[in-house]
């Protein structure tokens, strides 16, 4: 893991929380979602997006995070 | 300059991916609620374009010019149409979506993919499509009923023959990502469960409406 600004490199056996391992957008997401109270229709409001179009993008990213689970348990395929 | 240029062209794309959004794709914006009441007022326009000029959606699918008829019952053709497809399209989901949908979406969006059917009714008050259709149906007739039909209505009457066929093209098209966008299906398991419900809900509209209409 490095920092491209100030060039800190850290190295090592650790494993990476769950939520490390998503990109930015889905992180992004995850947060509006906490803040929206979980909110689909909030979500939708906040997004300019429509409700089914929210729980598609939630659907994506809940399977992004089982199969990170998976992998870090070592149960993935 | 060069990244004037990069601006220039990325905006543009975006613009023309936001258009094709709106076109073919509007359910990413719109659903629910908002939805059913765009469809249902679009359902509403096409019942009365179509009893002007005497069009009839006799089927999720068909569409055809002839037969006069009262008002309600243009206005009852587009409504068994949609509810065929919603209906059929509602099963369909529950038994291949692996996520739980609001049926009001499905229902929603299905009313407002039927926009394009306002637009197919209106084509046809064009007064040489209705020239064309008078002087094909004469000469089926036999030569005793031979019209002679103008150029200009094959013309004109041809090109809104194609306008309507691209309409239906565009209604199917929304028709389906209505239902993969709700029910969150994609692929081959998406485009096969909507195909047979099309299929299906086709064979229940013409039994619907046919019993309806000849009470």
């Amino acid at each position: 893991m490095a920092c491209p600004d100030c060039h800190t490199e850290v190295e090592g056996g650790f494993a990476l929380p769950i939520l490390a391992g998503l990109d930015s957008d889905e992180q992004d997401f995850i947060l509006k979602f906490v803040g929206a109270s979980g909110s689909l229709k909030e979500m939708a409001r906040l997004l300019g997006v429509s409700y089914p179009t929210v729980r598609n993008r939630l659907d994506e990213v809940i399977a992004r995070l089982k199969r990170a689970e998976e992998k870090r348990d070592g149960t993935g395929g | 300059m060069a990244q004037v240029d990069n601006g220039l062209t990325q905006g543009a794309n975006r613009h023309r991916a936001r258009l094709a959004d709106l076109l073919f794709r509007p359910f990413v914006y719109i659903a629910g609620l908002q939805s059913l009441l765009i469809g249902l007022a679009a359902i509403a326009l096409a019942g009365l374009l179509g009893y002007l000029s005497n069009s009839h959606f006799d089927g999720v699918l068909d569409f055809h010019t002839g037969r006069p008829a009262a008002l309600h019952l243009f206005l009852l053709e587009g409504l068994v149409d949609w509810l065929a497809l919603s209906v059929v399209l509602l099963v369909a989901g529950k038994l291949v979506s692996k996520t739980a949908f609001r049926p009001l979406d499905l229902l929603g969006t299905q009313a407002m993919a039927r926009w394009p059917t306002w637009l197919v009714a209106a084509t046809s008050l064009a007064p040489q499509y209705q020239r064309l259709l008078a002087g094909l149906v004469a000469q089926l007739g036999g030569p005793a009923g031979q019209v002679a039909i103008r150029p200009v209505d094959i013309a004109v009457g041809g090109l809104a023959l194609l306008l309507m066929l691209l309409c239906i093209v565009w209604m199917v098209a929304l028709m389906y990502q209505a239902y993969s966008l709700c029910c969150n299906v994609r692929g081959a398991k998406g485009a096969g469960s909507f195909v047979l419900a099309l299929l299906a809900a086709e064979a229940i509209s013409k039994v619907a409406l046919i019993r309806l209409l000849t009470r």
